[in-house]
């Protein structure tokens, strides 16, 4: 009784009641706050406590329990409640209940709120799991694209440059008519064909982001003159005249992807010639903001021709977009060109845009930043010292000859190793063919070889392997004989890991005559410029005539003396090392003179002439490298 | 005779929906936290013996330690209860049974504690394999209290082994 007293007054202002009840839960006694709280004085909760049930049954004497947030609901209203029960005896109790209602709501407000947070923030987190697995499965389907473009890429390729290799070498057979009208539908379908895969393949780069641009130092004029002279036989054809101008205020020295911007440039040209059937085609590079360190300058490609409906030239540069337009089944193409060139002028940085009126041609503008090179006096002039050089370059590439010079070429494919001599035979290379890379490197040391041409996929060796071979385990100057890799995939990675082995050039198949004799040019001339670029032998009592012929041909000599050493031929062997005795003494080089006199006149082993050719050969290389300091 | 039982189980997963289809009949799209406990009655029949349930209705909570462990005092049976369509609601789910059973004096093992797949309704046929394969225990009912699947079964089912048992 006492504890009801006390109770009764903690109680008196706050929403708590006393209840005394028996095990089955029945109310024995009840007192306190219900007189000031929302409970009604007579709710059933004080008749019948079934929360209760079995909990009561569990207590010892003298225990107490806390059952939180007990919803209870009568015919009125709904109760949270906290509940405190202690256990006097196994018969009765005393419950404390208060009456958390409010409180409990504004508890279950906030729990709710982040209880949906929690259920969103997972469901969240499960989508992204998916997300990213949809987004792996989607780059995977690319890259099995990508590959699968690569190879179809190759197979169609190899044949593709046999077949228009000799469609070119039938058009000089003297056909009449309409062979020669049969012969122009190969050309035309196969130069479609080529274009396409080159197409897709650029696309599938970009796509798998397996390209990129590169920063070199460029002559644009250069850029824009070749791109121009490589259309104008298309122009010709249909009698259109193709023009182009430089502006001379676009700086000399220039940064930027000279491959990336002709073929920005070459596809708007094809295009416009294409969409031309009378007039004239311009193709113009004029300066635009020009700064220290950059130059904006504006590319533009403008025709006479039928120009492009208002409809369709906010989808132009979509791909497939051609394939929606009237006249694409009469032109041909798929109409991935201008989705490609828009890809690389964005990578490049730069814009691209067009107008037109139907009816009054199109003009293609292209707004390249490009970065500028530290300026020299001499830029200007140069400038154009360079651009007409690239002129008589490219006329002195197509009517060089190539008598005497030593062509071998690795190539697996019968019917390309004769595409390839049918170019080279007439112009008088002497051409020595294997096919494989281990006959490659075998030839090397038995015949004496100026360039080498190499296929990559080839029996016993291919071409990669027998690259690193030949630059890392030969002696100079075999090691060093410039290499010309033909490859069908084309991929920039590929020619990046090619060129990385030692290959100096990569040559994507198909490839036309004018392509390889261009590229045999460019190495023939560049042994000899670099040989004479370098100024390591000078002094006073030499002519700088005979330090360059020196440097010009001692490499051959050297050459030509390891083949007869390989190939066991004795008088050879004697021959050459008298030959560049007189050399070596000629030049002061005396200690090299000594070593040649030895292999002239001791009756040596194989292997001590092996050792002496490799001191030679390691003394040559030293003398005639850029970093050697002093004269030997 | 009165039992109590008890539904545990992450929040959200449907507890007190399977309560509500259960006691009422009704079903709510709305979600409503359950604060503490609400104590739900029902009388069934079984094999001839009529049975007043006493259901406890937790409050959902991501660790099953959190429930007050006065709550499961003089509970007959549990249902625990998770969501076919959140992974995050039957993970470590034998962990999480092995904690109710210290709590509830419940065996492990026993089959007074019956395992409950709700929202079958959010989940394809291929999807509930998948789960289900994933789940670490034996599920004794799939349900769906938004389409009244398996509910009642479950109620009774367990009713029927807290008889028998």
């Amino acid at each position: 009784m006492t504890d009801k007293i006390d109770l009764s007054s903690l109680i008196s202002a706050k929403p708590i009641v006393v209840v005394e009840f028996d095990a089955e839960g029945r109310v024995r006694d009840r007192f306190g706050g219900f007189l000031t709280s929302r409970f009604l004085a007579d709710s059933s909760i004080f008749d019948q406590c079934d929360f209760m049930f079995g909990v009561a049954d569990t207590m010892s004497v003298g225990e107490e329990l806390r059952l939180e947030g007990v919803h209870y609901q009568d015919d009125h209203a709904s109760y949270i409640l906290d509940v405190k029960v202690r256990c006097h005896s196994l018969r009765q109790f005393t419950m404390l209940i208060e009456d958390q209602t409010d409180l409990y709501q504004i508890i279950n407000q906030v729990g709710q709120q982040r209880n949906e947070a929690d259920i969103y923030h997972h469901r969240l987190a499960r989508q992204n799991e998916q997300l990213t697995l949809l987004k792996q499965a989607a780059e995977s389907a690319s890259r099995e694209r990508t590959e699968f473009l690569a190879k179809v890429s190759h197979e169609i390729r190899t044949p593709l440059n046999a077949l228009l290799g000799f469609a070119r070498m039938l058009d000089d057979t003297g056909l009449n008519r309409k062979q020669q009208r049969h012969l122009d539908h190969i050309h035309t379908a196969g130069g479609a064909l080529s274009g396409l895969l080159n197409d897709l393949l650029d696309l599938s780069k970009m796509e798998s982001g397996k390209y990129h641009i590169e920063a070199a130092p460029i002559v644009l004029s250069e850029v824009i003159e070749n791109a121009a002279m490589l259309c104008k036989s298309k122009a010709d054809e249909k009698a259109l005249n193709l023009e182009w101008h430089t502006d001379p205020n676009i700086p000399g020295r220039l940064l930027g992807d000279s491959l990336r911007i002709s073929q920005v440039i070459l596809n708007l040209l094809t295009n416009a010639i294409k969409f031309t059937d009378e007039g004239t085609v311009t193709l113009r590079a004029d300066c635009g903001d020009l700064s220290p360190v950059s130059v904006a300058v504006h590319f533009s490609v403008v025709d006479t021709g039928r120009g492009i409906p208002h409809e369709q030239q906010s989808q132009i540069f979509e791909r497939f977009s051609q394939t929606q337009l009237a006249d694409s089944t009469e032109l041909g193409g798929v109409g991935l060109g201008l989705a490609i060139v828009r890809q690389l002028v964005e990578a490049m940085g730069g814009e691209i845009s067009v107008k037109s009126e139907p009816g009054n041609g199109a003009q293609f503008d292209v707004l390249l930043p490009l970065k500028r090179l530290a300026e020299t006096e001499d830029d200007t002039a140069e400038r154009q010292n360079l651009a007409q050089n690239a002129k008589v370059d490219q006329r002195a590439a197509t009517a060089n000859s190539l008598a005497d010079y030593n062509i071998l070429i690795a190539e697996d494919s019968a019917l390309n190793q004769q595409y390839v001599r049918e170019i080279l035979s007439p112009l008088g290379a002497n051409l020595y063919i294997v096919e494989s890379g281990r006959a490659a490197i075998q030839g090397l040391m038995s015949e004496p070889v100026d360039l080498i041409l190499m296929d990559v996929h080839m029996p016993e060796m291919n071409g990669d392997e027998a690259i690193k071979k030949i630059r890392s385990d030969l002696l100079f100057p075999l090691r060093d004989i410039p290499i010309i890799v033909f490859t069908g995939k084309a991929s920039e990675s590929e020619q990046a890991a090619l060129l990385d082995l030692g290959a100096n050039q990569t040559l994507a198949k198909p490839y036309s005559p004018k392509v390889l004799l261009d590229a045999i040019a460019r190495h023939k001339e560049k042994s000899v410029v670099e040989r004479l670029m370098i100024d390591r032998l000078e002094s006073d009592d030499i002519s700088q005539d005979m330090i360059a012929i020196f440097k010009s041909e001692v490499p051959t000599y050297l050459r030509d003396l390891l083949i007869a050493l390989f190939n066991q031929q004795e008088k050879q062997f004697v021959f050459h090392a008298h030959k560049m005795q007189s050399a070596m003494w000629v030049m002061e080089l005396m200690d090299f003179y000594e070593l040649l006199a030895r292999l002239e006149n001791e009756p040596l082993e194989f292997s001590e002439r092996l050792e002496i050719c490799g001191e030679l050969c390691q003394g040559v290389e030293k003398l005639l490298s850029p970093d050697t300091e002093g004269n030997d | 005779m009165q039992k109590k039982i008890l539904l545990v189980g992450d929040f959200g997963v449907g507890k007190s929906s399977l309560v509500e289809r259960y006691v009422n009949d009704r079903f709510s799209e709305e979600y409503k936290s359950t604060i503490g406990v609400v104590i739900q009655k029902k009388s069934v029949e079984i094999d001839g013996e009529m049975l007043n349930l006493l259901i406890w209705d937790v409050a959902g909570s991501r660790e099953i330690a959190e429930v007050p462990e006065s709550y499961y005092l003089g509970c007959s049976g549990i249902l625990y209860i998770f969501d076919l369509s959140r992974p995050e609601t039957w993970a470590g789910l034998r962990q999480r049974l092995a904690t109710v059973c210290g709590k509830s004096k419940i065996e492990q093992g026993s089959n007074r504690l019956m395992v409950i797949a709700n929202k079958s309704d959010l989940c394809d046929e291929n999807n509930l394999k998948h789960v289900l394969s994933e789940v670490e225990v034996q599920v004794d009912v799939v349900t769906s209290a938004k389409s009244s699947l398996n509910v009642d079964e479950a109620f009774m089912e367990l009713s029927r082994r807290i008889l028998a048992g």
